[in-house]
């Protein structure tokens, strides 16, 4: 297996804060995946995003792409990894110039790498990438941002990565501001690109209900380390670490049957910095020990797909190598998605 | 008072009816709450929801009689505990405000003023309808802020020292502190991480227990609603075009706009396909004839496109503006689709 991108136990620190702390994956060139990380405000998430998109550099470790470490490549190569891996950010209403039709987030990219010989050539792609993402050019090319919904101008965002044929998307909260009813449609049309354009993505969230729904395996992060990792039907269907336990148990489901729990939560917030050397969520944790204040918990591997920072699972194997993505579910062994067969909901869920 | 024969009559602490409310643009009135009536018991959860631009927080502001220009309330009545809100005097409604009927504003962590510590925020909102001592006061500041789950020291605190979770609870702190008949919580909890959310959401209920008062939730994410209301309204377009208990609501959608919203939700059982919308929401200075949703409805009909269809009454305590009813008593299958999928 070839890494297409890999971070080798890399760190961000802002002077005494650690903001992603010793983060080592690598996600597989040759089976495009969809990976998500997860976690609360200021659990690290964005920090990652960015450390992978090359936006920062790490503090501490490092990032390769293709073998290259990303913070001493050269201008040639920045500009290639640069075009392969592309953002979608979550402000479908910042990212846009006001002053300028829709058309320029398109033609910019086209230009600077010379995607086309011709005018007429560029508007052939970008015609496509738009349709791709399921909006009619027509109706969309020439308009300004504000005469589009949030909706419409994510897919814009999500078609002007497509445009240059990236090889990774990290897509940092696409959806978190548009309504629920579009949701639906533009994760739906991430997952096509994986797997229509092989293209891997990384999806930044807090909604774990979507995480479950369009990726093959999730890293949850707390305090900018790792507290779980591994398929989402592990991680997300029968949480280990306490610190997802609680964040699977908060979501609000459309399910009379599956109220939320009744127990006070104890410090919903992280509060100040963390406690000596021990486990970050021990002065949450419900199920909090005596070691976890003194030394920080390994990387236990409960199942083959799954890993969980924490002490209650000091039985199982220890990861050797720090390498998170080794629980990662390979995506070619992924479940036909409901949607490849002929209906719109699936009478037999899949049993892990 | 004369008042109490036709509350025991109703029953209800706050009725709305017939509500409308304008913006005034240059391409002519957008009609953002059109029509609204609903009533609330006193202890009733009622969750209103909604997209973007369907008229929720235009709605929660006109019951508060907080709309402003461009905003105008130019139809309709607010009755809380008989007396119409829409028609008191100035006076009257800021002794209103608050006392009977308070509001847990959209983002309430930038409601609260930057440069004045808790406590003379809430000594402040207080202080306008009650005489009391100082002592009297921070006494019960400190009682609010327990109430709400927060230490009384943090009553010293500036907002800026305080969590997204912190504030929120702050906030409702001061929306409860005269303990009102009805709370207005207009998307509470939209800035917050999950836990916080939940968090906040069993504080409000259990605030709203312990007074028994009538809450009117406003929000977008079907599932919060669910989790909180006992009563779910659905907004489309400026319109309430269901209501009624939050299980048939959930497991029996009559109206098929609410069957999409309930349907686009993924769970965490089992993958699905994700289904969305198709469409957009009508501009609302330029509604189409008929059904507002009939041009994004699969099950639309010629007489969707042409007659508005009224709110009648479906199964107990649920009605629904759709004319697929009375003819039908559940909602029939999908017809085959003829929509195209990524219309925008």
């Amino acid at each position: 297996m070839s890494a297409l991108i890999e971070l080798q136990r890399a760190a961000k620190t802002y002077g005494a804060f650690t903001a992603l702390d010793d983060i080592t994956l690598s996600l597989s060139e040759d089976a495009p995946s969809m990976t998500a990380v997860a976690g609360e405000s200021g659990c690290g998430k964005t920090t990652l995003a960015r450390i992978m998109l090359g936006f920062i550099d790490p503090s501490r470790g490092k990032v390769l792409y293709r073998g290259q470490n990303v913070a001493t490549m050269s201008g040639a190569e920045r500009r290639q990894f640069r075009r392969e891996v592309q953002p979608v950010f979550q402000d479908p209403f910042d990212v846009f110039n006001p002053f300028y039709r829709i058309d320029h987030v398109l033609t910019t990219p086209v230009r600077r790498y010379g995607l086309a010989h011709s005018d007429a050539e560029a508007r052939k792609l970008i015609e496509e990438a738009l349709s791709r993402v399921g909006l009619r050019p027509q109706d969309t090319l020439g308009r300004f941002p504000h005469e589009l919904s949030g909706g419409q101008r994510q897919r814009v965002m999500v078609a002007r990565a497509v445009l240059l044929r990236p090889k990774l998307i990290i897509a940092d909260e696409p959806v978190s501001m548009v309504d629920a009813s579009l949701r639906a449609t533009i994760l739906d049309e991430l997952k096509t690109l994986n797997r229509d354009l092989d293209i891997s993505i990384v999806y930044i969230t807090h909604d774990l209900t979507t995480a479950f729904q369009i990726c093959d395996s999730i890293v949850i992060l707390y305090r900018g380390a790792v507290a779980e990792a591994g398929s989402v039907e592990r991680v997300i269907g029968d949480p280990k670490h306490p610190y997802s336990q609680l964040l699977v148990s908060s979501i609000p489901l459309p399910d009379l049957s599956k109220p939320w729990g009744g127990e006070e939560i104890r410090n919903a917030e992280p509060s100040g910095p963390t406690r000596g050397a021990g486990c970050k969520f021990a002065e949450r944790c419900p199920h909090v020990m005596e070691m976890c204040w003194t030394s920080p918990p390994a990387e236990y591997t409960t199942e083959s797909d799954r890993l969980a920072t924490c002490f209650l699972y000091r039985d199982a194997p220890a990861l050797k190598d720090k390498n998170i993505s080794s629980v990662f579910r390979p995506p070619d062994t992924k479940p036909r998605l409901a949607s490849e067969a002929a209906g719109n909901t699936n009478p037999h869920p899949e049993r892990y | 008072m004369i008042v109490e024969a036709q509350q025991a009559a109703t029953d209800a602490i706050l009725v709305v009816d017939n509500l409308n409310v304008h913006y005034d643009t240059s391409s002519g009135p957008a009609k953002a709450v059109s029509d609204v009536s609903f009533s609330l018991k006193p202890g009733e959860r009622l969750g209103l929801i909604g997209e973007s631009g369907s008229g929720k927080t235009t709605m929660a502001t006109a019951l508060m009689r907080l709309t402003r220009a461009p905003g105008r309330i130019v139809g309709g009545s607010v009755m809380l505990d008989g007396r119409d809100i829409l028609k008191m005097s100035i006076k009257e409604l800021r002794a209103t405000r608050l006392r009977d009927i308070a509001l847990i504003p959209q983002g309430a962590m930038s409601s609260l003023n930057p440069v004045m510590r808790l406590e003379d925020q809430i000594i402040d909102a207080i202080a306008a309808h009650v005489q009391m001592s100082r002592e009297a006061m921070t006494a019960r500041v400190a009682e609010l802020l327990t109430r709400v789950g927060l230490d009384p020291a943090v009553a010293r605190r500036y907002p800026h020292e305080l969590s997204g979770g912190m504030k929120q609870r702050a906030a409702m702190a001061i929306a409860t502190s005269l303990s009102p008949k009805v709370i207005v919580a207009d998307e509470p909890t939209s800035a917050l991480d999950v836990v916080v959310q939940r968090q906040v959401m069993q504080t409000l209920g259990k605030l709203q227990g312990g007074l028994g008062a009538a809450v009117v939730l406003i929000g977008h994410d079907m599932g919060l609603i669910a989790q909180f209301a006992n009563t779910v309204g659905v907004m489309y377009a400026g319109k309430i075009v269901e209501i009624g208990p939050v299980k048939q609501m959930i497991e029996a959608p009559r109206h098929p706009y609410t069957k999409l919203l309930v349907d686009s939700l993924p769970g965490i059982d089992q993958k699905r396909a994700l289904t969305g919308i198709p469409g957009l929401p009508p501009r609302l200075v330029d509604m189409p004839d008929g059904c507002s949703f009939s041009p994004r409805c699969p099950y639309a009909f010629d007489r969707c496109r042409r007659e508005t269809p009224l709110l009648q009454p479906i199964g107990p305590e649920q009605r629904v503006a759709c004319h697929l009813y009375p003819d039908n008593l559940a909602l029939p299958p999908r017809p085959a689709t003829t929509h195209q999928e990524h219309a925008p």
